[in-house]
């Protein structure tokens, strides 16, 4: 067994392994290029980078299966901290290298916190909103919350990892000891438009209240994927609801059960800051004659615990706080009259490594000055003592 | 190194991925993360109905935000039109009248704008719509020999593109076909544009030319 496992220990160390994982990135990473120019940016990141493993088909017909980049990264942070720093020697001539190797680790550690962690979505404010909350570009939550009072409210959230995988036939029950229903997901659908059903209509899928849920096509551009599913709604007694949930619906599903109202939508997960941003005026400018902007900026405040304080946010002044960077991304409406309200989108951003690449940086930096600071020195004295001879 | 040892390495990690991807998905799920929130995103609407939760119905998507667009009941339209067998409505969309999607699996897509006056004038849109099929601008001339439809009492020049569709927002088709009419009314004018694979579209062009001249102005309100 001792041998086996020291077997293992060095397989996971050796550099052969190295080697053959930062081949098989390099080939995920042309693959992944390649693919793109068929599937948008955020399937090509799912199924090449963010996968254990995945299926690539060579010319478009040939299967070849091949370990995804979260596999491969994964084995080599093993392998760098195992071979690269562990078993590395650690003699004063060594200390170059093993930094070097730990800046490494700190980068692939990054990312894995950043992959595991990181929130990224968006906030569109009009002149005179407010909100500390943003949502995803991509994922969607199903979001349950009683109506009855005048709020604060609690909602109660399903995140879509739970439900959207489940495909078409697949079914899941979602229940809370709040809720006084069961809430039954049958059948998701990643990209979908709902369509009245007439008289002489065959649909392809089941029918609720005169609608069907048509499937289209994923959107090379994710974030333009509308969502939908049929849900079945339990109460512990009574008779249950169907209904069909779509993310773009612009009322969400209303119902009584237990005596209350019940708001049920499915929608982009929604992300809480710990400060709220109002936004005063948004400026926008362009170039005399020309549709090309000029100018464009938020006057926003940022408000927490009561305390208002002023921020400009435009495309390179970002406004940073608390872990979370809210960048000027867009503006709307494009077709906007003079005089009529504008609204503000701001790319908001929380990673807590965002750091670590400069940290990684900084430690490989040293690590290369220190090996090769060590090596001129031992030139110039080899240089010098042979003069000397 | 031996058969034996690479099993040794081999198997422990099948297994370990093997068991990884187990998810132990129960039929059952706890919900367990709530947020409080001050107020709800969209209001609670006990009266609606499924037509008008998914847009179709228009008059109670109250929770547009300011200034959005106006939607076409909301316009008090002055004109009709018949809705060709296979088409079905889409929901309502910013800027347009009607949205319809046709073809096999809904691929093609057809819908009515208008603008005030000229809206820009039919040359200039015409040359949009080329430009957004990858295809050079034509000349004033050639515009003016494109062919002619009478809709709404106005002869309308309509066109058809083939080439790679790029949308406004920059989604790109290969293969596309695009078919486009501009009925030049007198107080505005009225754009209808239908786009999709090319094989889908020539199906449709019938249905197309037979939906514009569709086009009638309503009766006034008194007769």
């Amino acid at each position: 067994m001792k041998d086996y496992l020291r077997t293992f220990y060095r397989f996971l160390s050796s550099y052969g392994l190295s080697c053959i994982l930062f081949l098989l990135l390099f080939l995920l990473t042309f693959l992944g290029t390649l693919e793109q120019m068929h599937a948008g940016l955020f399937d090509v990141q799912k199924k090449y980078f963010e996968s254990v493993f995945l299926v690539h088909e060579l010319f478009g017909v040939i299967p070849v299966p091949l370990p995804g980049a979260y596999l491969v990264m994964s084995l080599l942070a093993v392998n760098l901290i195992l071979g690269g720093v562990v078993r590395a020697r650690k003699s004063p001539a060594h200390w170059g290298i093993l930094l070097g190797h730990i800046g490494i680790v700190v980068l692939l550690l990054g990312a894995a916190i950043q992959y595991r962690y990181s929130q990224t979505g968006n906030l569109t404010l009009y002149e005179g909103e407010r909100s500390n909350e943003f949502e995803s570009y991509y994922e969607w939550e199903l979001a349950i919350a009683d109506a009855s009072g005048n709020g604060p409210f609690t909602e109660y959230i399903i995140p879509g990892e739970q439900f959207m995988h489940l495909g078409t036939a697949g079914t899941r029950t979602f229940r809370s000891p709040a809720l006084p229903f069961e809430l039954r997901v049958e059948g998701a659908f990643r990209n979908c438009q709902p369509q009245p059903v007439g008289p002489g209509d065959t649909p392809p899928g089941r029918v609720v209240d005169g609608f069907t849920l048509i499937s289209l096509a994923p959107d090379k551009q994710a974030e333009r994927n509308a969502a939908g599913l049929y849900a079945t709604l339990q109460p512990a007694s009574g008779e249950a609801i169907e209904a069909i949930l779509w993310g773009l619906s612009p009322i969400p599903l209303t119902v009584e059960a237990g005596g209350k109202t019940w708001v049920i939508d499915l929608r982009k997960q929604r992300f809480q800051m710990p400060f709220a941003v109002a936004l005063d005026q948004f400026i926008h400018e362009m170039h005399p004659g020309t549709q090309m902007p000029r100018k464009f900026e938020s006057h926003v405040r940022k408000i927490e615990n009561g305390v208002e304080q002023s921020v400009t946010i435009s495309m390179n002044a970002p406004l940073r706080h608390r872990g979370y960077t809210l960048y000027q991304a867009s503006w709307g409406p494009p077709n906007a009259q003079p005089g009529e309200p504008l609204f503000s989108v701001f790319a908001v951003v929380s990673n807590p490594a965002d750091q670590f690449p400069l940290y990684a940086c900084v430690v490989i930096s040293l690590g290369l000055c220190v090996h090769y600071a060590r090596n001129l020195l031992l030139y110039i004295r080899e240089q010098s003592e042979s003069a000397a001879s | 190194m031996a058969v034996r040892d690479r099993i040794s390495i081999i198997l422990p990690t099948l297994l370990a991925v093997v068991l990884a991807s187990c998810g132990g998905e129960g039929s059952v799920t706890e919900i367990t993360q709530t947020r409080r929130v001050d107020s709800l995103p969209m209001p609670p609407r006990p009266d609606a109905t499924s037509a008008q939760r998914f847009g179709y119905e228009r008059g109670m998507n109250a929770s547009a935000p300011h200034g959005a667009a106006h939607s076409a009941e909301e316009m008090e339209l002055p004109f009709t039109w018949a809705t060709p067998e296979g088409w079905h409505p889409a929901p309502d969309r910013p800027m347009r009248v009607v949205t319809f999607t046709a073809g096999p699996a809904q691929e093609a897509e057809c819908y009515v704008t208008i603008l005030g006056a000229g809206g820009g004038g039919t040359v200039a849109n015409i040359n949009r719509w080329r430009e957004q099929m990858g295809q050079p601008p034509l000349e004033e001339a050639a515009v003016s020999a494109l062919p002619v439809l009478e809709v709404l009492g106005k002869p309308s020049p309509w066109v058809e593109v083939r080439g790679a569709f790029t949308s406004a927002s920059g989604e790109a088709m290969d293969d596309a076909l695009l078919l486009g009419l501009v009925c030049p009314a007198d107080a505005f004018s009225v754009f209808v544009k239908m786009t999709g694979p090319a094989t889908v579209v020539e199906a449709q062009r019938d249905a197309f030319l037979a939906f514009c001249t569709s086009l009638t102005w309503s009766p006034p309100a008194d007769s």
